[in-house]
């Protein structure tokens, strides 16, 4: 027997064994495994959208609290609730949230999201959902790692053994019939390393509190007025935006919250907001001093050099959007 | 000069007018802008109290123009911003907050370190400022800045090394205080 | 044409801005508008039916110098690109001699100033697609040898020129406070039926002068003045202005409502 073939028709079946074990392992990881408790709201709102959307379910949580108020310039500021009120916020992510809030280490919800404090609580709440099986990162999965390089390891050998060493195959079409397989396998190789987000048994609890939760859906004509704040708090975790808006609108666009959580890429229910908090075109606009997300800040469009006479000059801080040669504030402070 | 002899008798007369527009008020009224901002005498018949308050005035307005252009060159000076940016500015009329505040970083060049010093080389690296008229951008640059380099390539800018801005943290991961923060009393 | 309650726009409170249910009326600085691309928050608003008055803060319509062209000309461009019913500028003058002030000052109550005056904004008003409406601003000092009082000296300009007037209540309450006068008597004294809309803005006593700051709570006083200026002829709208020190949203709701309930227009929070 042609010894190459043999070679081959190993080599091949070597990556059948392995890529049915990679396979078999994601499936599991995919399908997670069934909740054994209610989730928690920020849970869900993980679930739906990653931390943004938890750390937006946690700010309505101190909002139905009174704990955090936001300036005209969405600015966030840390209130002390009456003592004796019944408290929403209970969760590690709150303390973290409120704790950056109140000591000035963050103002906006990009300085919020960059806390180091806000953000071991959702490395936290990332974890738990991990070890639940309701959320795979497919990256911190020892097992499947090893795997995972094991079967490129594979087909790097295959790849560098078939074309660079041996040279029984060099004839193009014959070539083509023989290494089909191995590109295919390459290919689903690759596809067995991506993937990250909620288990089927993740996205199932979430439709699960979703169904039972139609007197939450704004776009039910759910009203928040009045409502009790584990019920505000349920409603932006799934509901996101519209949520947010229904609850409390003058807060919610104040801050930028619907930007932000269309910043998540989850469609949960964000339409219609358009509000930003930076509509800059500076070139030193610091995400310190923009509301909205940060990475709003650093373009400019089509704003000219600067030092002109007037319009958008070149670049005067978040603030204004007005720079170069014109100081637009000229109508503040004492004269108009 | 009398600037308000000059505006009433030169109008009265419309002498010199260039459609309406009269020699002597454009002189007082030059005057008086030389008063408020680049430290000239105060014209005969005013306030002189007065105008000095609302040249003061206008000089901190100024100082917080430029400080929202400038967020990290205000904030290496922390409170004695205002203070310092209106001693500075007081004989400088404004050329607008961001050349302002460029002209005030270069004339303080050796005394800014980390994010202010970032913000000057961001700035040089966009655009090509000659300190006398308005400031053009580049197309390409590269700037040291403190403990690395500002590179601006195909209209982006990277700053490549330099300090960590990230906060430090406890060990622990838990911040500083938090165990005194709202909810978590469970 | 009835504008009510409205705020003026800045960047830093543009969510604000946009959240206000019932708002038909902003104001932007017109200098830091660019007419090709407005924010897209702007032309939110104008879509919900608001109307965005350009504001201008550095044409220099009382300079003693023909206003320059270009600087009128992005004025037009801003009224057409936001839509907008009016624009308006100030009794003012911000350079001379080719030196910037950094501010809006006070031109001399002289024939030559309301000769200069009346030139620039003829000059304006013939480029602009809408109407011009004019501001008195506030100052710490007059000038001396003054020919008219503030009264006849924009009754005349108004008259000359056909111009609106924006009267911004809070400098009338400035300007009398800091010359120790009653504000009530210049009200009086000026034709209330060509004011296009009021300005209202917080200030502070400093050093025993009252300092218009645009950064501070609307005082008493200036809330009863809106409703003196209202007993005698109503303004079709006030706009607050509010240029930094942003208080929680919750005062500045509690601001324009006071702005609402003095004027006895409708609440737009």
């Amino acid at each position: 027997m042609d010894e190459t073939l043999w070679l081959l028709t190993l080599h091949f079946l070597i990556g059948l064994v392995l890529a049915a074990v990679v396979w078999r392992r994601r499936s599991a990881l995919v399908r997670g495994t069934p909740p054994t408790r209610d989730p928690h709201p920020y849970e869900i709102a993980y679930l739906q959208g990653g931390g943004r959307h938890a750390i937006a379910a946690s700010l309505a949580a101190l909002r139905t609290d009174g704990a955090v108020d936001a300036h005209g310039d969405g600015r966030l500021t840390a209130a002390r609730p009456p003592s004796d009120a019944p408290r929403t916020a209970d969760h590690p992510l709150d303390g973290a949230v409120f704790t950056a809030i109140a000591e000035e280490r963050a103002g906006t919800l990009a300085e919020l999201t960059a806390d180091t404090g806000v953000s071991s609580a959702l490395d936290g709440l990332r974890d738990g959902l991990i070890e639940q099986g309701l959320l795979i990162r497919l990256g911190f999965r020892p097992g499947l790692w090893a795997n995972r390089w094991l079967l490129r390891g594979w087909v790097l050998a295959g790849f560098v053994y078939f074309f660079m060493i041996d040279d029984a195959y060099d004839d193009f079409p014959k070539a083509l019939i023989v290494f089909a397989p191995l590109a295919v396998l390459s290919w689903a190789a690759i596809r067995l390393a991506a993937g990250h987000g909620p288990t089927k048994e993740g996205e199932r609890a979430v439709a699960q509190v979703r169904s039972s939760s139609p007197h939450l859906d704004p776009a039910q004509g759910a009203s928040y007025d009045g409502l009790a704040g584990p019920a505000v708090v349920m409603g932006v975790a799934l509901f996101g935006t519209a949520a947010l808006m229904a609850f409390d609108e003058m807060f919610a666009q104040t801050v930028g919250l619907g930007r932000y959580l269309q910043l998540t890429g989850v469609a949960a229910s964000s339409g219609g907001y358009t509000g930003s908090a930076c509509s800059s075109s500076a070139i030193v606009c610091s995400s310190a001093s923009c509301g909205g997300g940060g990475s709003g800040g650093g373009h400019h469009h089509g704003c000219g050099s600067g030092g002109g006479h007037h319009g958008c000059g070149g670049g005067g801080g978040c603030g204004s959007s007005c720079g170069g040669g014109s100081s637009c504030g000229s109508s503040c402070g004492g004269g108009s | 000069m009398s600037a308000g002899g000059a505006g009433g008798a030169g109008g009265a007369g419309g002498a010199g007018s260039d459609g309406g527009f009269d020699a002597g008020l454009a002189a007082a009224q030059e005057a008086l802008v030389r008063a408020m901002a680049s430290g000239g005498p105060v014209p005969a018949g005013f306030d002189a109290a007065a105008v000095r308050v609302a040249a003061h005035g206008v000089l901190l307005k100024r100082a917080g123009e430029v400080a929202r252009a400038w967020p990290a060159l205000a904030a290496s000076y922390g409170t004695a911003w205002n203070a310092e940016f209106a001693a500075w500015a007081a004989e400088r009329p404004t050329q607008g907050s961001f050349r302002d505040g460029w002209d005030f970083a270069r004339a303080h060049w050796d005394g800014l370190a980390g994010e202010a010093a970032r913000e000057l080389a961001s700035a040089e690296i966009v655009w090509a400022y000659d300190g006398a008229s308005a400031p053009r951008p580049r197309r390409a640059a590269a700037r040291r800045v403190p403990g690395g380099v500002a590179v601006r390539f195909r209209g982006r800018v990277r700053i490549i090394g330099g300090p960590s801005r990230r906060r430090r943290v406890p060990p622990d991961g838990v911040p500083r205080g938090a165990s005194g923060g709202y909810g978590l009393d469970q | 044409m009835d504008l009510g309650v409205g705020i003026g726009w800045r960047p830093e409170i543009a969510g604000f801005v946009g959240a206000l249910p019932g708002l038909r009326f902003t104001e932007v600085i017109a200098e830091s508008v660019h007419p090709a691309h407005p924010a897209p928050e702007l032309l939110e608003l104008r879509e919900r039916g608001a109307a965005v008055v350009p504001h201008g803060v550095k044409l220099s319509l009382g300079g003693a110098e023909p206003v320059a062209a270009d600087r009128v000309a992005h004025l037009a461009a801003c009224a057409e690109a936001l839509g907008s019913p009016l624009v308006s500028e100030h009794v003012a003058f911000v350079r001379a001699g080719g030196i910037e002030a950094g501010h809006l000052l006070p031109v001399p109550r002289t024939r030559a100033a309301l000769d200069a005056l009346t030139a620039n904004i003829r000059r304006t008003r013939a480029e602009l697609p809408v109407p011009l409406a004019v501001e008195p601003i506030a100052t710490l000092f007059d000038w001396p040898d003054a020919e008219y009082t503030e009264g006849d000296f924009l009754t005349e300009l108004l008259e000359r020129t056909d111009a609106l007037l924006l009267l911004d209540v809070a400098n009338v309450y400035a300007n009398a406070r800091n010359r120790g006068e009653d504000p009530v008597r210049l009200l009086d004294r000026l034709p209330l039926e060509r004011v296009a809309y009021c300005h209202v803005a917080g200030g502070v006593e400093q050093g025993g002068r009252y300092h218009d700051t645009h950064t501070a709570a609307v005082p008493r006083d200036v809330l009863d003045l809106i409703a003196e200026l209202c007993a005698r002829h109503r303004p079709p709208g006030f706009l607050l202005e509010r240029d930094g020190h942003y208080p929680p949203i919750g005062e500045m709701r509690a601001e324009l409502d006071a702005i609402a309930a003095a004027s006895g227009m409708a609440p737009v929070t």
